[in-house]
């Protein structure tokens, strides 16, 4: 008896340290991250390293916090992911409504197109994308960001909504039917509110890619003021040769949204990522 | 925006037809925001592509011109090209195995039942980490930590497993490795996620116990005909609700799992699981009591909010 429990306790002690290990990988970095946003810039290479600031200052982040500039690329970036967000889950919720409920002779055809055009890496898009843009006078606004950033957002989010859908029993919209009602009553009235898990964490996800996204953020918009937080934290890079405190401070405070929401929203953030993924 | 179908009146023949028609298009109407989207910044993006792979003299310049597959022969010949992909092959193997692999491992740490659940739940906020991050905080980040007087180098070079430091981003013979190593840990949280499924601690009922895994409690029923049951109820005492996972039994008989007590009246049914009834009259107003509203033709239960 009592050496089943010491064998018990050996083993949680090495799953203990296993798991002590591995958090030393994923953290250090972020823990190194942090910690240097709080030294003073001549001291981000000092020799030996301390994890712990010998001198703390928040220098790093009122610089940023009184740069007008600066706080410009946290409001785009927020205004275009939200907006982002909000349309997709509108369009992907009509679509993916469409993709569960009906038959229709192009439903085939543009679900490989939807599957299809997400196996394209966006960067081979670039060239014609970023004239396309120009052409439709798109370049250098917002409209132009979060269309773009939708068109990378919807079909995983069609994915997954369709597959959410397909979870709900159709009885429930034979039931409406038989109380009067249509199909857009159906979706808005009945899915759409029983969906909430599926649609908070499709909107979840949605957020974060636009919160993140880069490649096109740098190439779609050309004047500060319509920079992003992620092409932001690359400027700091040219403007003032290597402000290390200033370019940590302003990655927190980057990644702190998605944080937020990863915090409130652990459960549908993993549930929701598989919730799509069985087909029937 | 196509809104759906319309309401059949039986009697008028013109508008059921009117309404199989707008049915018909009705899946168009809500797929068209998609299309019409994905088609002009997608197909029409891909296909520029294409086209201008087979011209010279495109996009900044005039008078373009057809060259058929000459730029590809170009490239399938050049030395930097067949580098180029031989380097995203190594970068992409070597990422895909060790993301699996890690992600694996951390998966199984974290499913472990030798530990408790928020203890798990701090080490799974720690390990999800670096997949909270965008490509140019990773980037930065690692430039600092690998610089030449960088931690990294600092660490290696006090536990002598290095002599001397190393630029890892800067010399050809590390850089391949050093990128692929940042890729690694930026990316296996997504594998380890996959592959982990629901936080533990997350469902309804222990995850042991069952045989087949979690079961959740249905979130909607419907329920066919309530007068039938409680011209039931008079030879059989309360009638009760089959409560199923798939959602939906349309009739009523016995259950034990979830029983439903049904009080004789369509406007009144007590649910007694944690389940609350919200009928589809109660969620559509006043529009269910149209003629041909048949009375508790349809009910949703929703999950009542944990009981105290």
């Amino acid at each position: 008896m009592t050496a089943r429990r010491q064998q018990r306790f050996l083993a949680r002690a090495g799953v203990l340290v296993l798991l002590v290990i591995g958090s030393l990988y994923a953290g250090l970095p972020v823990l190194w991250m942090i910690s240097s946003s709080f030294k003073p810039n001549t001291d981000i290479f000092e020799y030996p390293p301390k994890l712990i600031p010998g001198v703390a200052t928040l220098a790093g982040y009122a610089t940023i916090f009184t740069d007008p500039t600066k706080v410009r690329f946290f409001l785009n970036s927020y205004f275009v992911s939200l907006t982002v967000t909000l349309l997709t889950l509108l369009v992907a919720i009509l679509a993916s409504f469409a993709f569960s409920r009906y038959e229709f002779p192009l439903k085939r055809v543009l679900n490989v197109m939807i599957i299809g055009v997400q196996a394209v890496p966006p960067i081979t898009l670039l060239i014609p994308y970023f004239g396309l843009v120009v052409f439709l006078g798109l370049y250098n606004t917002y409209q132009g960001l979060i269309l773009t950033y939708m068109v990378f957002t919807l079909p995983y989010a069609i994915i997954m909504m369709t597959g959410y859908f397909n979870t709900l029993p159709r009885e429930l919209d034979e039931a409406v039917k038989v109380d009067g009602g249509g199909s857009w009553t159906t979706l808005w009235k009945i899915l759409v509110p029983i969906s909430i898990p599926g649609i908070v964490s499709v909107g979840i996800y949605t957020f974060m890619i636009a919160w993140n996204e880069y490649l096109f953020a740098l190439t779609l918009t050309k004047t500060v003021e319509m920079r992003t937080v992620p092409i932001g934290i690359q400027l700091l890079m040219g403007q003032h040769s290597y402000e290390w405190n200033e370019m940590m401070a302003m990655s927190v405070l980057g990644c702190i949204p998605v944080l937020v929401l990863f915090l409130f929203f652990q459960r549908y953030f993993i549930g929701g990522m598989t919730a799509g993924s069985v087909k029937n | 925006m196509s809104v759906g179908t319309t309401v059949t009146e039986p009697t008028a023949r013109s508008a059921g037809k009117r309404s199989q028609i707008s049915g018909k298009l009705a899946p168009y109407g809500y797929v068209s925001p998609t299309v019409i989207l994905m088609v002009v910044l997608m197909l029409i993006p891909i296909v520029m592509v294409l086209g201008y792979s087979l011209m010279d003299n495109v996009i900044m310049k005039q008078n373009p011109q057809f060259v058929g597959f000459a730029h590809y022969v170009d490239i399938l010949t050049s030395d930097s090209f067949h580098g180029a992909v031989w380097n995203t092959l190594i970068f992409t193997g070597a990422s895909v195995i060790a993301h699996l692999v890690i992600g694996l491992i951390f998966a199984l740490l974290l499913n472990t039942d030798l530990l408790g659940n928020r203890t798990k739940a701090l080490f799974r906020m720690i390990y999800i980490l670096p997949w909270l991050f965008t490509v140019a905080i990773i980037a930065i980040l690692w430039r600092l930590l690998l610089a030449p007087n960088g931690v990294v180098n600092y660490l290696l070079t006090s536990s002598h497993l290095i002599g001397s430091q190393i630029a890892w981003l800067a010399e050809p013979q590390y850089a391949l490795f050093a990128v692929t190593f940042i890729n690694i840990w930026s990316g296996y949280p997504f594998y380890m996620t996959s592959l982990l499924g629901r936080p533990p601690g997350d469902s309804d009922r222990p995850l042991r116990g069952s045989q087949g895994g979690r079961r959740q409690p249905p979130t909607a029923v419907r329920v066919h005909h309530p007068p039938a049951a409680a011209a039931d109820r008079h030879q059989h005492g309360p009638a009760r609700l089959h409560l199923d996972d798939t959602a939906v039994r349309p009739h009523l008989d016995d259950d034990r799992r979830w029983p439903v007590e049904y009080d004789g009246d369509a406007e009144h049914l007590h649910v007694q699981t944690r389940l609350q009834p919200v009928s589809v009259r109660e969620r559509l107003g006043e529009r269910s009591d149209r003629p041909g509203y048949l009375p508790g033709a349809g009910y949703l239960l929703r999950p009542r909010p944990e009981s105290p």
